[in-house]
């Protein structure tokens, strides 16, 4: 009942909302207008794109990375992809090689699971962009839409598909102050009858930001506080973190626009627990017992059309709305961002592990 | 193992875990069989398994056979008859203790309108004849001790069997020899129907043949007083000779039951399985078994339930002394319990009657002790969701598999004890509730 409710303010809000930005400029009709108005053509050094090169890419290219690459003349970058391949290939080996110790026994622990991890997202990162970068040749990506900098206030719903828990329906606001090097986002994920309440603050920087602006990399951290009033407890947990996003292009030419993702945390947890499981203890109250974790997500991101932003991750992070598929897996994570106006953005996010989570939100430019 | 490659190659981790609900599907399934429309086996305690294949029945006769794996110390196997004529069901107990002993009992599954209304009344004071199992159902006798020849006349050294024949129609009931050919019309009266008017409401309740295994566990005198002993042993996964060493090494430690913390198996292969079963077959002691992530990794849940029992269950040890520890399997081989385990945790970890210590057997630690490795619940907050309900209900000891290196501590409040591989762990329980654990190689 309340999805409904909410997809239906969600389709008021965009009804009521103004019609996309118009189209300020008349589509060329001859090859010098084009020219006229930035278009530059093929690079010569960059290879059309090619089907059978993209067979190619797909069949025994899943093997020896660069083969389409490679059948359509792009000799350079299909070497980039074969190195790409081979230190993929190495780092998972590492990874499992370290997973081997006895200390690591019983699962690996976080040098075996950033390998390991990083290694597979290498290999098939690099086996991908060989397969998209020959179908598609020169043509580029669509500009990274993601919102980057600037004052937002969001509200968000989120449906948690978890059987282990009755309260599934969570509003998610959140108030984004974001200069572009610095940001701050208090936000808090609320069941509707405040049993289960997470309240987080992230503070962060971008001490190196790219060219497009898009590209970075980024350190914050995290306070939240979880309480559970269905199940008596509540936490106090520190994050520290490391993020980056790198336009692919940088390294393949064919692939830009195309970014990776990669995200670390570590953090620390103070559990309370309550005399019963409907007392929820109170924030500065001494703490039962205290845990660390770490966390990682890996993935790309690109705009799937003009306007919408596109991120896809494999996430391992014991602290999200649902549990990892399995107990030596993680969670898949999928964030479509949609720019409907300059100044409204539709979210939409998925997680997939043992359960599900869908987040629908609306971001408002302040 | 392909689902988890799949997740880790292609992160296509939608829907590839759902062998817990099936697990307890498998489990519920098995704790009842229709032989008949009218004729049903329950049990409680114990769980129905394949039969052995050396099992061999006399020739001529085609009683349907149930084979029992016991799940419980003080196991109850009804015969529920809504029939007539005189039945038999042959019952065969896989793994019943040494010194188990068999009795038996009949029932009506109702009650008169007079005895309800003296039980509800003044039920301290007139104490009708009944059976604290079965409050509300109409006794037809005494309870009756097979004798322990006759339990075991199949010829093996653990397992108990016998025929059990019930004829509703007169009321009566006999508990013979497995060899021996089961009473027949000829040996009673004429058969009533219960169908008939005449029968009145209580003949009218279905026959209840209850059969109960019980094997007694006797304290031993220690320093800190009376005490029951068991044997935690857990994480050989491929190292099946570790497995073998360890169950020859806790055959002489004069346990009466071990508990296996999971991570038995290399994997859920139907070889794998088989393989660590033979190895635990040769324990001179009854075994109960909660899950591991190797065990379970695409294993079929109904060939688990059929090797192993019950992933989670409450386990009382009754001492016959006014105090009853019990051990609660919780099963965590994905990393995590169940809806429905989560749900039944404060039955599970009520203080029991009479009272005694809770020890909590679970393959998966709520929480890793290192932290940063990640290897406890897959969600940080149901691990603390069960250690807040361990904790609130004074849980003395948990005792993990998962982690290969041995170790112990103390969250909030709870004794985690983390057995390592290649180690089993000795579990002491005392009159007081107290719980000591050493660990040996």
């Amino acid at each position: 009942m309340s999805a409904r409710l909410v997809a239906g303010l969600t389709a008021l809000a965009l009804a009521t909302a103004a019609p996309a930005v118009a189209q300020t400029q008349a589509a060329p009709t001859t090859l010098d207008e084009a020219r006229a108005q930035g278009y530059a053509g093929r690079p010569a050094d960059e290879p059309a794109g090619s089907m059978l090169g993209g067979l190619l890419a797909i069949g025994p290219g899943f093997f020896v990375h660069g083969v389409g690459h490679y059948y359509t003349g792009d000799e350079a970058t299909a070497l980039k992809l074969l190195v790409g391949e081979l230190l993929g290939a190495g780092l998972v080996v590492a990874g499992a090689l370290v997973a081997a110790r006895p200390e690591e026994a019983g699962r690996a622990g976080p040098l075996p699971i950033s390998l390991v991890q990083s290694g597979v997202f290498l290999f098939l990162g690099s086996w991908l962009a060989d397969v998209v970068g020959t179908f598609k040749g020169a043509e580029p990506f669509d500009d990274d839409t993601s919102r980057l900098g600037g004052h937002t206030l969001g509200l968000g719903y989120r449906y948690v598909g978890d059987p282990r828990t009755a309260r599934r329906h969570r509003l998610v606001p959140s108030l984004t102050l974001d200069s572009g090097r610095v940001f701050v986002q208090p936000s808090a994920e609320i069941e509707p009858n405040f049993s289960e309440r997470r309240f987080a603050l992230d503070v962060g920087g971008r001490p190196w930001r790219g060219a497009s602006g898009r590209d970075h990399v980024a350190v914050g951290a995290r306070l939240r506080r979880d309480e559970s009033a269905a199940f008596g407890y509540a936490t106090r947990a520190a994050e520290g973190w490391l993020a980056w996003k790198l336009d692919l292009g940088q390294l393949i030419a064919r692939m830009r626009r195309f970014s990776i993702t990669q995200r670390y945390a570590v953090g620390i947890e103070q559990f309370q627990f309550g005399a019963s499981p409907s007392d929820v203890p109170a924030p500065f109250a001494d703490a039962d017992f205290t845990s660390s974790w770490f966390s990682l997500a890996s993935g790309f991101a690109f705009n799937a059309a003009r306007r919408t932003h596109l991120t896809l991750e494999f996430v391992q992070d014991p602290t999200v709305a649902i549990p990892a598929a399995s107990a030596q897996s993680g969670l898949l994570r999928g964030a479509f961002s949609h720019q409907y106006r300059d100044d409204l953005d539709i979210d939409v996010e998925v997680l997939a592990g043992d359960g599900f989570s869908v987040a629908l939100g609306l971001v408002y430019a302040l | 193992m392909r689902c988890k490659t799949l997740l880790a190659l292609a992160a296509l981790s939608v829907g590839c875990n759902r062998a817990v609900p099936t697990r307890e599907a498998a489990i519920k399934a098995a704790r009842s069989v229709q032989l008949a429309d009218d004729l049903r086996v329950e049990l409680d305690g114990a769980l129905i398994t394949t039969c052995p294949d050396d099992l061999t029945t006399p020739e001529g006769n085609d009683a349907p056979v149930v084979c029992v794996r016991l799940t419980a110390f003080d196991a109850e196997i009804r015969v529920v008859d809504a029939g007539c004529g005189p039945r038999p069901v042959r019952v065969h107990v896989a793994n019943a203790s040494a010194d188990a002993a068999v009795g038996w009992r009949a029932f009506r599954a109702g009650e008169s309108t007079a005895r309800a209304a003296t039980r509800a009344c003044c039920e301290t004071l007139l104490s009708p004849d009944g059976d604290g199992r079965h409050p509300d159902w109409t006794p037809l006798g005494p309870e009756v001790t097979l004798d322990a020849l006759d339990a075991r006349s199949c010829g093996e050294s653990r397992g108990l069997c016998w025929t059990s024949t019930t004829r509703p129609g007169t009321d009566e009931a006999w508990l013979t020899p497995w060899v021996s050919a089961p009473p027949t019309e000829a040996s009673g009266a004429a058969c009533v129907s219960l169908a008939a008017p005449q029968a009145g409401a209580l003949r009218a309740a279905p026959f209840v043949l209850a059969q109960r295994v019980r094997a007694p566990l006797t304290p031993r005198a220690t320093d800190d007083g009376p005490a029951l002993d068991f044997a935690v042993v857990g994480n050989t996964g491929e190292d099946t000779a570790s497995l073998e060493r360890l169950v020859e090494r806790v055959n002489d430690e004069d346990v009466p039951f071990v508990v296996l913390s999971g991570d038995i198996a290399a994997n859920g292969s139907e070889e794998a399985l088989d393989r660590a079963r033979r190895v635990l077959d040769a324990l001179e002691v009854p075994f109960f078994m909660t899950l591991g992530e190797k065990d379970a990794d695409g294993a079929d849940p109904v060939g688990l339930v059929d090797r192993f029992g019950a992933s989670t269950d409450v386990l009382l040890l009754p001492t016959g002394q006014g105090w009853q520890p019990k051990v609660v399997l919780l099963d965590s081989a994905e990393g995590g319990l169940s809806a429905k385990t989560f749900a039944a945790l404060p039955e599970y970890l009520a203080p029991g009657s009479p009272p005694g210590a809770a020890v909590v057997v679970t393959h998966t630690p709520p929480f890793d002790p290192s932290g940063l490795r990640g290897a406890g619940f897959k969600r940080r907050g149901e691990g603390a969701r069960l250690l807040a309900a361990l904790s609130r209900a004074g849980v003395a000891a948990v005792i993990t598999g998962h982690l290969n290196e041995p170790g112990a501590d103390v969250q909030s409040g709870v004794e985690i004890v983390h057995g390592g591989a290649r180690h089993f762990v000795r579990v002491r329980v005392n009159e007081a509730g107290r719980v000591f654990v050493q660990r040996s190689d």
